[in-house]
């Protein structure tokens, strides 16, 4: 029998196997799946909030807001200070007339309240995109709140580094997590066939007397692990999907569906999550093999 | 051909279940291993396929060196005889055909060619119109003969039997000696252990006595008349 071949009697083999103790078989697999599934889940969110967090970078600002009762002098140093610093991409000054106009653009259901005030509670401000790093950033709107002239200072990057530390976390907790249930979905693919191989002892036995080769008595029982791993992984990616495109189909605050669903698994991702269930149930098939049940060794 | 030299076996725990075993089994005859319940028929048998191995002395299957066989090729010895046990050792969950065709099937013989085999097998130890059936639908003699019909199907030099009649009734264990004869008439080779007194009185050229693991007796049967027919 050529490779091929053999490896066609091997499948055929497992899945008969299979279908006789599918009951106990789809334990193993919705082990394997629910693994992968939460695993998957998690890798899913690290890699929107991820991609979500660079693109939210991009428009990200600090904002400066002025003291009303800054000095001209102190505006003037600190206009030059900002101008001539390498950290900033754009200074853009926004008059508290520009400001309000803004705020009646955005909010117009507000603009009434706002028209109505006497005197316009926004301040001048100062817009600036940075170019630097975090650190270098944080060092310039440290210099620049010991200058006077500054009353608060508003920085998007601030968030966003808390908001791409939870997105490695999700990440680095779906491969750590997912991890550890694989163990768990090698150990209960190897239990389904470590049962297949004792209720098939006399058989395998009955075999070797024939003059089959090791190599086909052990392949169908290394093929039904890998069979049951594989399977589990495609239900983990179909409970993904549907999730993923059910969620889609909700409604959600924006920033829920930028971390959530800007981006299902990509094409790598997908084939890891096939080979970590196929490699579950690979190890699940050769744990038996490896053990003296006396069937084997 | 098979060869014993000084073969001796002693099972863990001080069990010896051979002693210093010598003699020769020319091709083409068929020998019945006589003895009783704890004898060391098995154990002679065993030591031919090569599932113990002696704790002393030689022993030659068709000129190899069977005690020194590397495990890896003792598949490859066994495809070179045919194995046939008291209870059948059928894969219960394939059909006849798939029994019979077991080897052929792993050593790659096209699905047509193995029908083929099947069919022509089968017919010999009349069993054909039950090629599709599955082991747990036959009698004890049908599942016999489909052991047979395996252990005959690759044509080997040798067939081995260990007491193979012993779950069968007397009308019964007739028709499978028979079988053993007729597959001996066509030049095979046969070692039959039985603690049956009916098989050892009509069937068989020579008789083989174990008493406590030692070889008590070797000696001519008489020519069958179906033999005599044949060379007359
Ligand atoms: N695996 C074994 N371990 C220990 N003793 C064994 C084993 N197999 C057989 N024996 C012993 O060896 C002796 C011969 O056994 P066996 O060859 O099976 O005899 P028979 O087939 O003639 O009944 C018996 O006393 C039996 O108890
Ligand atoms: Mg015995």
């Amino acid at each position: 029998m050529s490779l091929l071949q053999a490896l066609a009697y091997f499948f055929w083999e497992a899945v008969r196997n299979l279908l006789r103790g599918w009951r106990i078989s789809s334990l193993a697999v919705a082990t394997t799946a629910l693994s992968l599934f939460i695993g998957g889940t998690l890798v899913l969110l690290g890699t929107n909030l991820t991609r979500a967090v660079d693109q939210w970078r991009a428009d990200a600002q600090v904002v400066i807001y002025l003291a009303e009762d800054a000095s001209s002098d102190q505006l003037a140093a600190l206009r030059s200070g900002l101008e001539n610093s390498s950290v900033w991409t754009q200074v853009r000054e926004v008059s508290p007339e520009q400001a309000q106009i803004r705020f009646k653009q955005r909010f117009p259901d507000l603009a009434q309240v706002a028209g109505d005030l006497e005197r316009n509670p926004l301040p001048a401000s100062i817009e600036l995109r940075s170019r630097g790093s975090r650190v270098q950033v944080a060092a310039e709107i440290a210099e620049l709140v010991r200058q006077g002239a500054v009353a608060e200072i508003d920085d998007d990057g601030e968030w966003l580094e808390k908001m791409e530390a939870a997105a490695s976390v999700a990440s680095l907790l779906g491969l750590l997590i997912g991890g550890i249930l694989m163990i768990a979905a090698a150990i209960s693919i190897a239990s389904v066939v470590r049962l297949s191989t004792f209720v098939y002892r006399k058989e395998i036995a009955a075999m070797r007397l024939i003059g089959a080769t090791e190599f086909f008595i052990r392949g169908p029982f290394v093929v039904e692990g890998l069979v049951q791993g594989v399977a589990g992984s495609v239900v983990a990616l179909a409970a993904l999907w549907l999730g993923y495109y059910g969620l889609g189909g909700l409604e959600l605050p924006w920033f829920a569906r930028g971390a959530l669903l800007d981006f299902f698994l990509s094409g790598g991702q997908t084939s890891g999550l096939l080979a970590l269930g196929g490699l579950a149930g690979l190890v699940g098939g050769l744990i038996p093999l490896r053990e003296r049940t006396g069937v084997f060794g | 051909m098979i060869e014993f030299f000084n073969v001796s076996m002693v099972y863990p725990g001080d069990k010896v279940a051979l002693s210093e075993i010598s003699l020769r089994i020319p091709r083409g005859q068929f020998v019945v291993l006589a003895g009783k319940s704890g004898a060391g028929k098995s154990t002679f048998l065993r030591l031919i396929y090569r599932a113990e191995v002696p704790s002393r002395g030689q022993i030659l299957v068709n000129g190899r060196n069977v005690a020194s066989l590397p495990a890896k090729k003792v598949p490859f010895l066994r495809r070179t005889m045919g194995i046939v046990f008291q209870d059948f050792s059928l894969i219960e969950r394939k059909t006849v055909f798939e029994n019979v065709t077991f080897l052929p099937h792993i050593l790659g013989v096209d699905a047509r060619t193995r029908r083929e085999l099947a069919e022509r097998t089968l017919k010999r130890v009349g069993l054909l119109d039950h090629i599709d059936a599955y082991p747990a639908e036959l009698s004890g003699g049908e599942q016999q003969r489909v052991a047979i019909a395996r252990a005959i199907v690759n044509g080997p030099d040798l067939v081995l039997a260990d007491e193979p009649t012993g779950n069968l009734d007397p009308d019964l264990s007739r028709e499978i000696m028979r079988l053993f004869e007729e597959i001996h008439l066509e030049g095979t080779t046969i070692v039959l252990a039985s603690h049956d007194p009916e098989a050892q009185k009509e069937f068989g050229q020579r008789l083989l006595v174990l008493d406590h693991g030692r070889l008590v007796a070797d000696r001519p049967l008489r020519v069958m008349e179906t033999e005599a027919a044949v060379q007359g």
